[in-house]
């Protein structure tokens, strides 16, 4: 026997009650001084042993009443509580419908969304007269169409119909417990939860967890599997920007990463890549992608305008549409402003700390620098508090000895709203100053400055960067040979950077961006805010090294550069269902904006106004349950637009189902149905059951409970007649 | 309890006082009353005159009707006699019981009081003796009204707070009192039923007449209690807890079965029983005993 709410056996605790009132009536009790007591006494000598055998009787009544219907409330169920009451009384029953994007893979006929709504009906058509069903949507996230089991049984059937797939990916975890925490609101004899999926292994990842839930006493679980097994599938899985600064005009590279997560190789596969929803402008083609690995292709759009743009890849359609496109947004520049901040009095000199910095950072000659779209503005440490820092995209602090407090404070700020730090130190930088100030109080360093090693003027006494192994993206581009390499460059003398936690809020994670060759960092990165610091280990002229002069230099202040972009542009970039939180111009705030994307179905958009939130001017929207390019349009005179895309998870795309060996442990705890429109799932169900079901006792003991409650009261009222 | 003054309700002393106290039977007595005597030769009343007849005793001539028609008549006197009447008070402690007002002592008290009254008003005797286990304040004999307030007074003095022992008392007063007369009990009677009677028995023996004014109080008689009652006995006869109420008709059935066993056993003993209820007004009860009495003595 199991009790469906074996707390309330402890209402057996009120068989007290009759006899705390019998002794609450003996403080009650009445005197009487009495004369003829002869006659009483004779009268009780005559009628006491009576008297006591009805109160004893009625006293038991009394307690077996209690008794009974502390019993009837904790509900005894005799038998599989699961089977109990089947097809005798209602179930109450969770729906978990699985809107995974999998589930959108069609063979041509019908998606295995489309017959897991089906099966979902089938499923409220059988539930036995008297149910009540809750209907969970689920793929990384429960969504409760219907929260609460309803009796209205049309009302579900009308959810499952307009249940709409997602973008997201797949955790059975989640629903489950869900699903659990729901029926254990809702107790009764018979509970059952149909989870409609179409198995595919990638959602099972907690296999263990969930089939413990699957083996719950008290709860039927049925499994029912749609859709047939799919042995051919391409994705996109990833598309990036390939590490440059998006400059308008320029040939863009983004990189396609497509996998083939089918069960043989996939030859020819063309790749595509358009700019803002226009046309394809590159194509290229994968030659071979190998079962379950994934190639990469490197595409090249042009952006003609500065501002937010969109690139979409896409390859051939084929059974999963979801994941056969992906977009990224990007913002294009004409006019990326960099800010030089100069340690060194000998500004403009090749001695001084930012020559060749700019040099790098503009490599064009004089002429043409005003059309190039990098700028930079050379300035002294002590102009760092007059200058507005959010003019610029990136601030560069060049063997800087020092800078001033309210300098730090407005740094602090520009980090928080998306800025960029790169730090060089070198022979001016006061080591102590730093530590102090941007590690310890503010945090911004992801490294202390040790020790000073190396002498420069013991040229022949140098140490270089780690000649392979890189696996930071600022650095990652020189594992091709072809690209060059970074362990040319001779250091004489740098800081030794020793890695800090953030011991901050805003601190990220300090992470080593590249080391030298004996393993010690040159060059560390963390995020802080919304911003990225970058901290170099020796001098970004020739005072310390000689990568200044090395052909390396360029690109690794390019990505460098860009790495800072990228951090803003993160932003941009966002998984499907997370919010999406832009940064805008101060000026904007309190502006309206509209939001389209493609969840948008009217084409009206969202209404989302922008405010301060942590001080900061924010756009906030939420809606984000589609994957694909969406657009905010700001309204300000002219009007902005800001777009920014919604990828989905491309671990989705794995079609793999669950194993023979996790089906047949499946089985062992739960009901697995092989779903197909001949299915008639009341008659699995029926088999499933035989004929052996519990029984809830609770209606029995309810009319136990009256019964004894009616004798009660007769008893009471002919004992209590006088004798 | 009744103060001295109030043991004489006027309302009763009133309706007592039209129908008159009539012996039942002729008692010997020494005074001239209302009573007729057996014995001649003594008359002090009145009772009509007859024409002289020559050997008729000359002193009793009316010389004032011969002065006025010239004829003899003789006075003829019809000699009367006066009877004792003992009052005996229940004074125990059962006797102080009372689910109203008035106690059963108190009432007791007022009939005793309202029949000596009566009792002095015709010139009989009376004597009074209150008891419990025996005879505690006893008021010898007197025929003189004006000590009705010395009877009262000692009503009014006793305390009840002893056991009964009525058969003793009967017996003891019946050896005492060598003369007939009427022996008024006033009690609970809440002792030995048998006993009780015995003791009457023994005072019917000795030629009197013998009156039971059988007190009782209305819940003795009703046992009207609900729910859980601890009932404290008076007279030592200990506490008891119980549902009055289930064993209502039971007690009644004991009670009654007491009240028909003292009725039957007066009306054997030609002793008048008479049943008081505490609740009836005093008037009530001894002027319908009084007019039950006269229509049945004349």
């Amino acid at each position: 026997m199991t009790f469906l709410n074996p707390l309330l056996l402890f209402g057996m605790a009120a068989i007290a009650a009759p006899i705390i009132i019998h002794m609450f009536m003996n403080r009650r009790i009445k005197r009487v001084v009495w004369a003829a007591m002869r006659f009483l006494q004779a009268s009780v000598q005559k009628n006491q042993k009576r008297m006591e055998i009805e109160d004893l009787l009625l006293l038991a009544l009394r307690c077996l009443i209690l008794v009974l219907l502390a019993l009837a409330l904790a509900r005894p169920v005799i038998g599989r509580v699961a089977d109990a009451g089947a097809g005798k009384g209602g179930e109450t029953a969770v729906i978990a419908l699985d809107n995974s994007y999998s589930m959108g893979q069609s063979d041509s006929s019908a998606s295995r969304f489309d017959q897991a709504r089906k099966a979902a009906e089938q499923v409220i058509d059988s539930l036995p007269s008297g149910s009540s069903v809750a209907v969970l949507l689920f793929s990384d996230v429960v969504r409760a169409s219907i929260a609460e089991p309803t009796y209205d049984l049309n009302l579900a059937r009308k959810v499952v119909r307009d249940a709409a797939l997602s973008d997201r990916s797949t955790d059975v975890q989640a629903v489950m417990r869900q699903a659990m925490e729901t029926l254990g609101r809702h107790a009764s004899a018979s509970q059952g939860i149909y989870l409609i999926t179409d198995g595919q292994a990638a959602g099972w990842k907690k296999f263990n967890d969930i089939t413990g839930m699957l083996r719950s006493p008290t709860v039927k679980s049925r499994l029912i599997l749609v859709g047939d097994d799919e042995s051919h599938n391409l994705g996109i899985k990833d598309l990036r920007q390939a590490g440059t600064v998006v400059a308008v005009g320029d040939n863009i590279p983004f990189d396609v990463e497509v996998g083939n997560f089918g069960a043989g190789e996939a030859k020819d596969v063309p790749v595509r890549i358009a700019v803002d929803g226009d046309p394809p402008c590159d194509e290229g083609v994968i030659p071979s992608i190998p079962a379950g690995g994934s190639k990469h292709l490197t595409l090249f759009t042009k952006f003609r305008t500065p501002g937010y743009h969109t690139a979409t890849a896409q390859i051939n359609p084929d059974h999963l549409t979801a994941d056969d496109r992906r977009t990224i947004a990007v913002r294009a520049t004409d006019d990326l402003r960099i800010l030089l901040v100069d340690g060194d009095s000998k500004s403009g000199s090749p001695e001084s700390a930012t020559f060749f910095l700019r040099n790098a950072l503009v490599p064009v000659p004089a002429p043409e620098r005003e059309q190039y779209a990098v700028k930079t503005k050379i300035i002294a440490p002590e102009e760092m508090g007059t200058t507005k820092l959010d003019e610029y995209e990136a601030v560069v602090l060049a063997d800087v000895p020092s800078v001033s407090a309210s300098a730090l404070e407005a740094l602090a700020a520009y980090l928080n709203r998306g800025g960029g730090l790169i730090v060089f130190p070198g022979p001016k930088t006061n080591a102590g100053f730093y530590n102090e100030n941007l590690g310890k109080k503010f945090g911004f360093l992801p490294a202390t400055l040790g020790a000073v090693r190396g002498d420069p003027d013991q040229t022949e006494k140098f140490f270089s960067f780690q000649g392979q192994g890189y696996t930071h993206p600022i650095v990652s581009l020189w594992n091709d040979p072809g690209a060059g390499t970074l362990a040319g460059a001779h250091f004489y003398r740098s800081f030794d950077l020793k890695p800090v936690a953030g011991h901050t809020a805003q601190a990220g994670e300090a992470q080593v961006v590249l080391k030298f060759g004996d393993g010690s960092p040159a060059m560390m990165e963390r995020t802080w805010g919304r911003g990225r610091v970058i901290l170099f280990a020796s001098s970004a002229n020739t005072a310390w090294n000689d990568l200044a002069v090395r052909p390396a230099f360029l690109p690794l202040i390019d990505r460098t550069l860009w790495a800072i972009l990228d951090r803003q542009d993160a932003r941009l970039n966002i998984s499907v269902g997370f919010p999406f939180e832009f940064v805008c111009d101060p000026d904007w705030v309190n502006k309206d904006a509209i939001l389209t994307g493609p969840g948008d179905k009217s084409g009206a958009g969202s209404l989302r106004r922008i405010g301060m939130q942590d001080g900061v001017p924010m756009l906030h929207f939420e809606e984000t349950e589609k994957a694909g390019a969406y657009e905010a349009r700001i309204k300000t005179d002219p009007p902005q637009v800001v777009k920014f895309a919604v990828q989905s998870n491309a671990a989705e795309s794995n079609l793999e189902a669950l194993s023979p060996t996790q089906l047949e442990a499946v089985a062992a705890t739960a009901q697995v149905i092989h779903w197909t429109p001949d299915t008639h799932l009341e008659d699995q169900f029926t088999k499933q059951h035989g004929g052996a079901a519990g029984a809830d006792l609770w209606i029995i003991l309810t009319v136990l409970v009256i019964a004894a409650a009616c004798v009660e009261l007769v008893l009471a009222g002919l004992f209590s007649a006088t004798k | 309890m009744a103060s001295e003054h109030q043991l004489l309700d006027p309302v009763a002393i009133h309706k007592a006082e039209l129908l008159g106290l009539q012996a039942r039977q002729i008692v010997e007595g020494y005074m001239v009353g209302e009573h007729k005597s057996p014995y001649r030769g003594f008359a002090i009343e009145f009772s009509q005159h007859r024409e002289y007849v020559p050997g008729d005793d000359t002193r009793h001539l009316d010389w004032k009707v011969l002065g006025r028609s010239d004829r003899y008549y003789i006075k003829q006197y019809e000699q009367e006699t006066n009877y004792v009447a003992h009052l005996l008070v229940d004074g125990s402690e059962s006797m102080r019981y009372a689910s109203g007002r008035i106690t059963k002592f108190d009432y007791a008290k007022t009939i005793a009081a309202c029949l000596a009254y009566l009792i002095l008003l015709q010139r009989d005797a009376v004597t009074l003796g209150v008891f419990d286990t025996a005879t505690r304040n006893y008021f010898p004999r007197t025929d003189s009204l004006a000590s009705i307030h010395s009877l009262m007074a000692l009503l009014s003095s006793f305390v009840p707070d002893q056991k009964t022992r009525i058969a003793d008392v009967l017996h003891e007063m019946a050896s005492q009192v060598k003369r007939k007369g009427i022996f008024i009990l006033i009690s609970d009677c809440f002792d030995d039923v048998d006993e009780v009677l015995q003791g009457i028995q023994h005072l019917r023996f000795s030629g009197s007449e013998v009156i039971l004014f059988h007190v009782m109080d209305p819940a003795e008689l009703t046992f009207p209690f609900k729910g859980s009652v601890q009932f404290r006995g008076l007279e030592g006869t200990g506490n008891l807890i119980t549902r009055p109420a289930e064993l209502r008709r039971s007690y009644l059935r004991e009670v009654h079965g007491f009240i028909d066993r003292l009725r039957t056993g007066c009306e054997t003993n030609g002793c008048n029983y008479v049943q008081v209820n505490t609740a009836q007004p005093w008037h009530e009860v001894l002027s319908g005993y009084l007019a039950t009495r006269q229509h049945r003595y004349g």
